[in-house]
């Protein structure tokens, strides 16, 4: 939908909603979408464009993921975006609008986040005057009144040559029902979902032309009906509003057959704003002992009273600054459905959650409350004659758990719908470990982020624990409902001893490991391990029957079950290890990976056992327990180094003294990591 | 009459003290990683059976793995694994202390079954055989069901290391 303005010049405007028709000719001027490519191609615009180019940065705005994720960039869901030098505001151009006429073209933008903490929008607006002389204008709009039917606005100046001092002082100050700055009275017509602009009354307080008086008059051909109260702004103004008036008296509609007005916001009348306040005229609700009778005290002028007067209209600034002096039309691009549904999740949180990812303008939670936007339109659904929400109502609840573990001091990966929760904050190293980890571009860890990416009502969280002993770390076997955010969450806890002492190899696998134990906790749950009939898939036979068993509180390892299946799973461990490993400057071989990859309890499983038993031969075990499997000893040894950060020499009866270092490095206690 | 009264009093202090006599404590923890895989089995008469099947390190590991050889800080917590089939008479007075955590759980023995919500857990199971040929069972996943399991887990645990076992 297209909300369009005029400004002056004329006096009866039809507009069409570009949506609808790609391209609409009007009386006089033509709106049509472009893309940006087709708006550089006007040699005058791109030679503007070229002057704004030095002033802002065309480059495509890549948002880096904060975790440093291995081949895990994302591009911001905004794509294309200029985004001004001084970082104030940043121009989106996924849709852009052209109001053509013969000799002038105006080109309206979204802008990103307002620039103005009043603004409930804001527009860029680029005019080619027909002198060819460019200008640039941030318009910003806000709703006069609590229902949102009357839309006012003030605009901006922006001075390319003024873009690097980020002074934007130059205000010029208006009203859309009416603009002090153009002396025009605007007319506002909603029909058919769409609100037309008509700026067909300008220059009448100038003198220019006659102010309708009392019973109707007219001004640039038009009479109009009286005023009356049709609404109550926000400061508890009137907003007053009267018919346009054919010749004959009878109201005029436009082509979609929605009777045409004006509105404008007034000083309520004496005695109150209520138009049912007992005792008030409502046929004169300004009369008093020095206005005439339904005079709209804001234009009444005692020497043109008496109505009628006509004329009026004819060129008018639209510009307090003078530049120019002609008419031109404005489209105005209002925020999408998506921006809307956004506003209302932000409007609909607590004032403790609004006090946190808000505290004040341009502090920092206002990135959470841009990661939460960029979240959104990420996960819109989209269908066709798909009537719902645009926002997936998981991903809102995704949000809602987010923002109370980032005001509780955690951390999000928006991307993948996983929490660090604020017991890894004083691990920061060891957190970017497991960030790293879990983000490697490997088949495994692109399996789990996907799950997790893909389903937002199930988030994964990460912790650490001071508590917790004897494991490195363990992961939930069932996901557990979280009422406030209404998301079931499946938690990886660290032990933060382990944390403290291991590598960042060890740490990482892991956090591979447990990743994976979380990914088949998904899968069980959602029912991806069963074929359509309900029956386990091949190989998952066990599993399956392991949890139904569990979930029954029937006695069950659980544990067992999930490592049996894991074992399965080595070289995809191991694959994902290296790709950590390689990317942060370690030379390891794969089959190191993998003996890292045998670890907790997979080394119990029958699987690890026939392959690398303790004992060769199992008498060992009693008559000389020493002689311990080489192969094993050197999983177990190269498990332990790592997971301890320590040097292992063992002398085999063999005659060979096997020596275990750790090879990867413990992370750093605070930042910068190492 | 009196002599009627006092033996029935007589019979029910014999009835009731044959329900609670207990014939056989089996207690089995099936560590999770380095966590000790272990069977004790308690007899009325005071011998006990330990089978020391895994991980049972005199030095208590805190992490997942236990290494072979020494370490850099000089410690070989391998090297105080105990491994086999051991047996022993335990004193009168630590056999009354069982009995005593035993007869605590009375709660636990009602709700059976104990599960934790996450998967590197260490499994405990106690198995209660009376004199009368009834058992009571508890299965503990995740070995932190209640304080007087805990209080019996850790009793039986340093059982393995405080008893002269042969």
């Amino acid at each position: 939908m297209a909300l369009l303005i005029t400004t002056c010049e004329r006096d009866t405007i039809e507009f069409s909603d570009s949506n609808s028709t790609p391209q609409a000719e009007t009386k006089g001027f033509v709106i049509k979408s472009v893309t940006i490519n087709e708006v550089k191609e006007n040699a005058l615009i791109k030679e503007s464009l070229d002057v704004i180019d030095s002033q802002f940065d065309f480059n495509k705005t890549i948002k880096s993921n904060p975790s440093k994720k291995q081949g895990k960039q994302t591009t911001s869901a905004l794509a294309d975006p200029i985004k001004s030098k001084d970082n104030r505001f940043t121009i989106l151009t996924d849709e852009i609008l052209e109001v053509s006429t013969d000799t002038t073209k105006v080109y309206t933008f979204r802008i990103e986040t307002p620039t103005d903490t009043l603004s409930k929008f804001e527009n860029f607006v680029i005019h080619k005057w027909s002198n060819n002389k460019i200008e640039y204008y941030i318009y910003k709009y806000n709703y006069l009144d609590k229902n949102q039917s009357f839309l006012r606005f003030t605009r901006e100046r922006v001075n390319s040559d003024q873009i690097n001092t980020g002074d934007f002082n130059d205000y010029t100050m208006g009203v859309m029902y009416y603009d002090p700055g153009s002396d025009c009275w605007i007319s506002v017509t909603s029909s058919g979902g769409m609100t037309y602009i008509d700026a067909s009354d300008c220059g009448v307080s100038a003198g220019s032309g006659g102010m309708s008086g009392s019973g109707g008059g007219a001004g640039n051909n038009n009479w109009y009906g009286q005023w009356a109260i049709v609404g109550v702004t926000w400061s508890n103004d009137c907003i007053i509003s009267r018919a346009i008036l054919d010749a004959y008296g009878n109201p005029t509609f436009t082509q979609n057959g929605s009777p045409r007005s004006q509105s404008a916001v007034v000083n309520c009348p004496e005695g109150g704003m209520n138009p049912l306040n007992p005792g008030q005229n409502q046929s004169n609700p300004w009369g008093n002992s020095t206005n005439p009778p339904n005079i709209d005290p804001l234009h009444w002028d005692p020497s043109n009273s008496g109505g009628g007067g006509g004329g009026g209209g004819g060129p008018s600034s639209s510009s307090t600054d003078g530049n120019n002096q002609e008419g031109t039309v404005i489209a105005v691009l209002p925020p999408t459905r998506l921006e809307r549904e956004t506003d209302a999740f932000f409007e609909n949180l607590t004032d403790a959650q609004k006090d946190c990812i808000n505290p004040g303008f341009g502090q920092p939670y206002n990135s959470l409350k841009k990661d939460i936007t960029a979240y959104f339109e990420n996960n819109k659904v989209v269908g066709i004659g798909y009537d719902g929400p645009l926002i997936n109502p998981q991903a809102t609840a995704f949000a809602t758990a987010a923002i109370e573990a980032v005001c509780d001091d955690g951390e999000v990966d928006f991307d993948d719908n996983i929490i660090y929760d604020n017991s890894l904050n004083n691990l920061p190293c060891q957190k970017l470990v497991i960030e790293e980890a879990t983000g490697t571009c490997s088949p495994l860890t692109q399996l789990i982020l996907d799950i997790f990416e893909a389903n937002d009502d199930t988030n994964l969280i990460f912790k650490s624990s001071s508590t917790l002993s004897n494991v490195n770390a363990n992961t939930s076997s069932t996901s557990s409902y979280n009422a406030t955010t209404h998301t079931c969450d499946i938690t990886i806890t660290f032990r933060e001893s382990y944390l403290q002492t291991a590598t960042d190899l060890a740490i990482a696998r892991t956090a591979i490991h447990e990743s994976l134990h979380a990914t088949l906790v998904y899968m069980f749950e959602e029912n991806l391990l069963q074929s359509a009939n309900g029956a386990p898939m091949g190989g998952f036979e066990d599993f399956v029957e392991a949890y139904i068993n569990h979930l029954s509180g029937l006695p069950v390892n659980l544990n067992k079950a999930h490592h049996e299946l894991m074992a399965d799973f080595i070289e995809d461990i191991a694959s994902s290890l290296s790709v950590y490993g390689a990317s942060n400057e370690h030379s390891n071989s794969f089959n190191f990976y993998k003996k890292l990859s045998w670890s907790g309890d997979i080394l119990k499983t029958p699987t690890y056992q026939s392959l690398y038993p303790e004992y060769l031969n199992p008498l060992d075990a009693t008559t000389n327990p020493s002689n311990v499997n080489p192969a094993h000893l050197d999983i177990v040894n190269t498990n332990a180094a790592e997971e301890n950060d320590a040097t292992y020499d063992y002398a085999h009866p063999n005659g060979t003294t096997y020596t275990h270092s750790p090879k990867g490095t413990a992370p750093n206690v605070t930042e910068p990591c190492n | 009459m009196k002599n009627i009264i006092i033996l029935a009093i007589l019979f029910f202090i014999t009835n009731s003290n044959s329900q609670n006599k207990i014939e056989k404590i089996e207690f089995v923890s099936e560590g999770y990683a380095s966590a000790p895989d272990f069977d004790l089995i308690i007899y009325s008469d005071r011998i006990a059976i330990f089978n020391a099947r895994s991980d049972n390190y005199k030095i208590h590991p805190n992490g997942n793995i236990v290494g072979y050889g020494i370490d850099n800080k000089g410690v070989n917590i391998k090297e105080s694994e105990i491994k086999g089939i051991f047996a022993t008479k335990i004193k009168a007075k630590i056999y009354k202390e069982i009995l005593n955590l035993i007869f605590a759980l009375s709660e636990e023995f009602e709700n059976k079954s104990f599960n934790s919500n996450t998967l590197h857990n260490s499994i405990g199971k106690l198995k209660v055989t009376y004199k009368t040929g009834k058992v009571k069972l508890i299965y503990d996943n995740g070995m932190n069901g209640t304080n007087d399991l805990l209080k019996l887990y850790s009793y039986m645990k340093d059982l393995r290391f405080n008893q002269k076992w042969k």
